[in-house]
């Protein structure tokens, strides 16, 4: 047990204080502990080293054309008493209720209801008793232009624990819902995320369940869309930690099943991607680090049916790699993190001084 | 109550000498001493030295702009003696006048900003209370086209033990953008009280304002505004290191009596309660890091039955508006600090909204200041 507890707590002592950029450049391995796995695992306040403020950079949604997360600004303090935390985030959008979730086009939300979160409010509060933590998380936002009767609304609930060798995290949605006036409603289904790991002989099990949904109505309040999503994803992964390095690589078993009633549509996917990182210490003030992602062609199938005829169908799919690289720099209590802009699209394989750090964050530990 | 005063100032210890960028990186806290504090609260004059501060920006300022910040400025602070201070300030452009003429550039004619201000401040420490005056000063006329402008005003504090008294007047804020286009805002009144405890700072802030534009004579605007707020910041330092957060109702109110020279009578109102926190940390020998959110939560209602220009006032888009609850201000900044010996170049890094470190965007607003 105890060398399950110092595996456990290995994994996570590199710059375990982080930001959304280490958590992005790290491939969004499920066995990373960050101030920005807290939005998915609460619990993970507990294992972060202690009190903190995390900032990250970015624009604001005013309800006008959405910015998508990760490219929004917002901040969350964490400060203890005693064995408890407390939590209060500014500006976090999440997935359920945000254009890069449930609101989005890839879930085929109508351009007029993809909406993200306006002034989201999240409150956080965990216990922490021998080895487990508890925490959970209040989610918040409300928007109501009573002249051109727009609404916007969320409220959710996260729950997590984590003890030394398992984690466990469950996220409900239970209100989301975008009104335009003399366009129709968006209303969000009860959402339910879980997820959750398992620690044995150095390999990290790991499990995901997503069920989400939406609907849309027209001004007349005629159901012109009807969404069901469900997506599974069982994984097992390991790290090997040496020298101020930590390598890690895993494989995942990720279906997805969605469907749209009213025009008739299935989409359903299989695919086995693994993922390959690594992040290392280059120097007491520099963090690097990189990830490779990408489907095995071994299990990649994906079809598309539109009233029974199939519309689109591969297997194996099209190439989906991709690479993540970013640097952490360390400056005593404060950390500022980026992913390499020579990751990005547009300035792909270049570092120069046009073309540097991106999706900037910092982080102060008390 | 000395332990008091001791423990606020030394709270304000990292970098309390600094910049526009310093003040934006930490969302404009009011428990904030900075030499660019000493214009809204002049008893800040009585915590500085001696220094030399230059403020990137333009000389001809924008009408379109409302921003203090956007504008080239220096200031000097020299000590007398060991109790009084002296700060001369060249372009600085002052809120009590530049906000009610932006109000009215938007709602009519283009009204010029402050031409060459000039503010004198002086402040003297006291064994038990302490006192600062100021006066400021701009002037311009342009004689064959008419255009001209003229502000004086003055601004007066006193701190007496953990109590802090200040108040901004203008004395004259006019303005002509041709010989018959005129702006008259005299009468800005903004009156503060502050109590200091040991981590925290309670404030209440009242402001009225007014603007008047006539053409040929005739009434074409007339718009009062009153605004409350009241609030609460703590600070606690650790480590070189100062983590704050704050919290504040804001309460405005607008009166509109002419628009577009017709009655208006009709009113813009809003209630916000805007949180915020943040961090200043000393993290190298000549490196400091800054950053903070602000955002409102819970309360964010406005009602504007003028239609005001969008950015007068918060939530205006320039048509009648009713929000119950409003849209996202949350406002995130980052800003950094480089200190070589007595010298420190401050600036706002760009990646606050852009997200991106480069030679491209990197550091805005940058100011520069010099201790002797």
């Amino acid at each position: 047990m105890k060398k399950l507890l110092v595996i456990a707590i290995a994994l996570t002592a590199i710059n375990a204080q982080a930001t959304r950029a280490r958590v992005t450049a790290l491939a969004n391995s499920p066995h990373l502990i960050d101030t920005a796995t807290v939005y998915n695992n609460p619990a993970d306040v507990h294992w972060l080293g202690g009190d903190y403020v995390n900032i990250e950079t970015g624009a604001t949604d005013t309800f006008g054309t959405p910015v998508t997360s990760p490219a929004n600004g917002e901040g969350m303090v964490v400060r203890g008493m005693g064995d408890a935390k407390l939590g209060l985030s500014l500006g976090h959008q999440s997935s359920n209720a945000s254009v890069a979730g449930l609101r989005g086009a890839a879930a085929g939300v109508p351009a007029a209801f993809q909406k993200n979160q306006q002034n989201p409010l999240e409150l956080t509060y965990g216990m922490k008793s021998g080895e487990m933590g508890w925490a959970g998380t209040l989610v918040y936002s409300n928007y109501n232009d009573k002249v051109a009767s727009n609404k916007e609304s969320s409220l959710g609930v996260r729950l997590g624990a984590r003890a030394g060798n398992w984690d466990a995290a469950l996220r409900l949605g239970l209100t989301n819902t975008v009104e335009i006036g003399g366009t129709g409603k968006y209303t969000g289904t009860l959402g339910i995320g879980a997820n959750g790991g398992y620690m044995w002989d150095q390999i990290y099990f790991n499990g995901a369940l997503s069920l989400t949904g939406y609907k849309t109505e027209n001004a007349a309040g005629t159901e012109t869309a009807k969404f069901d999503n469900q997506t599974i994803r069982l994984g097992a992964m390991t790290t090997v930690k040496k020298d101020g390095s930590e390598f890690f690589y895993g494989v995942s078993l990720l279906q997805s099943n969605s469907k749209e009633t009213v025009s008739d549509t299935k989409v359903t996917s299989l695919g086995l991607p693994v993922f390959i990182g690594v992040e290392a210490d280059a120097a007491s003030w520099l963090t690097l680090r990189g990830s490779v992602t990408q489907t095995t062609q071994l299990l990649h199938n994906s079809k598309t049916e539109v009233a029974g005829v199939t519309g689109a169908e591969t297997a194996p799919g099209t190439g989906d790699t991709v690479v993540a690289t970013g640097a952490g720099l360390k400056f005593n209590k404060v950390t500022v993190d980026g992913t390499l802009q020579a990751s990005t699209a547009g300035t792909s394989q270049q570092l120069n001084g046009n073309s540097l750090l991106t999706q900037l964050g910092m982080t102060y530990m008390f | 109550m000395k332990n008091i005063l001791l423990l606020f100032s030394l709270l304000f210890a990292v970098q309390a000498y600094a910049t526009k960028a310093r003040v934006l990186a930490l969302a404009n806290s009011p428990q904030l001493i900075d030499e660019q504090s000493i214009f809204a609260n002049i008893n800040h004059i009585n915590s500085l030295g001696n220094f030399v501060s230059l403020e990137s920006g333009l000389t001809a300022v924008s009408s379109t702009t409302t921003n203090t910040t956007s504008h080239a400025e220096g200031l000097v602070g020299v000590k007398l003696n060991a109790d009084d201070t002296l700060v001369v300030a060249l372009g600085h452009q002052d809120e009590a006048v530049i906000d009610s003429r932006h109000l009215a550039s938007q709602l009519g004619s283009d009204f010029l900003r402050q031409e060459n201000p000039v503010y004198v401040l002086w402040g003297h420490k006291g064994e038990l209370n302490s006192y600062g005056v100021g006066y400021f000063y701009s002037n311009y006329e342009d004689k064959l086209t008419g255009a001209s402008e003229s502000s004086s005003g003055l601004n007066l504090g006193l701190t007496m033990g953990a109590w802090r008294y200040y108040a901004v007047y203008t004395l004259v804020n006019s303005a002509a953008a041709a010989a018959n286009t005129r702006f008259d805002g005299a009468g800005y009144l903004a009156a503060n009280i502050d109590y200091s405890g040991d981590t925290n700072l309670f404030y209440l802030r009242l402001i009225r304002s007014s603007e008047k534009a006539s053409t040929s004579g005739v009434e074409s605007s007339s718009n009062t505004v009153q605004v409350v707020r009241l609030g609460l910041t703590d600070s606690t330092p650790k480590d070189s290191s100062t983590f704050f957060w704050g919290g504040e109702v804001v309460s405005t109110t607008v009166d509109c009596r002419v628009l577009a020279s017709l009655d208006c009578n009709q009113k813009y109102t809003s209630t916000l309660l805007p949180i915020w926190f943040g961090l200043e940390a000393q993290a190298t020998s000549w490196l400091v890091l800054r950053g903070s959110v602000k955002q409102s939560i819970l309360v964010n209602q406005s009602k504007d039955a003028v239609g005001y220009p969008a950015g007068s006032f918060t939530n205006t888009n320039g048509a009648l508006s009713e929000y119950a609850a409003g849209p996202g201000n949350t406002v995130v900044a980052i800003g950094a600090g480089f200190t070589l010996q007595r010298l420190t170049i401050d600036g706002l890094l760009k990646a606050s909204t852009t997200q991106n470190v480069n030679s491209t965007d990197f550091l805005s607003q940058l100011g520069l200041k010099y201790l002797f």
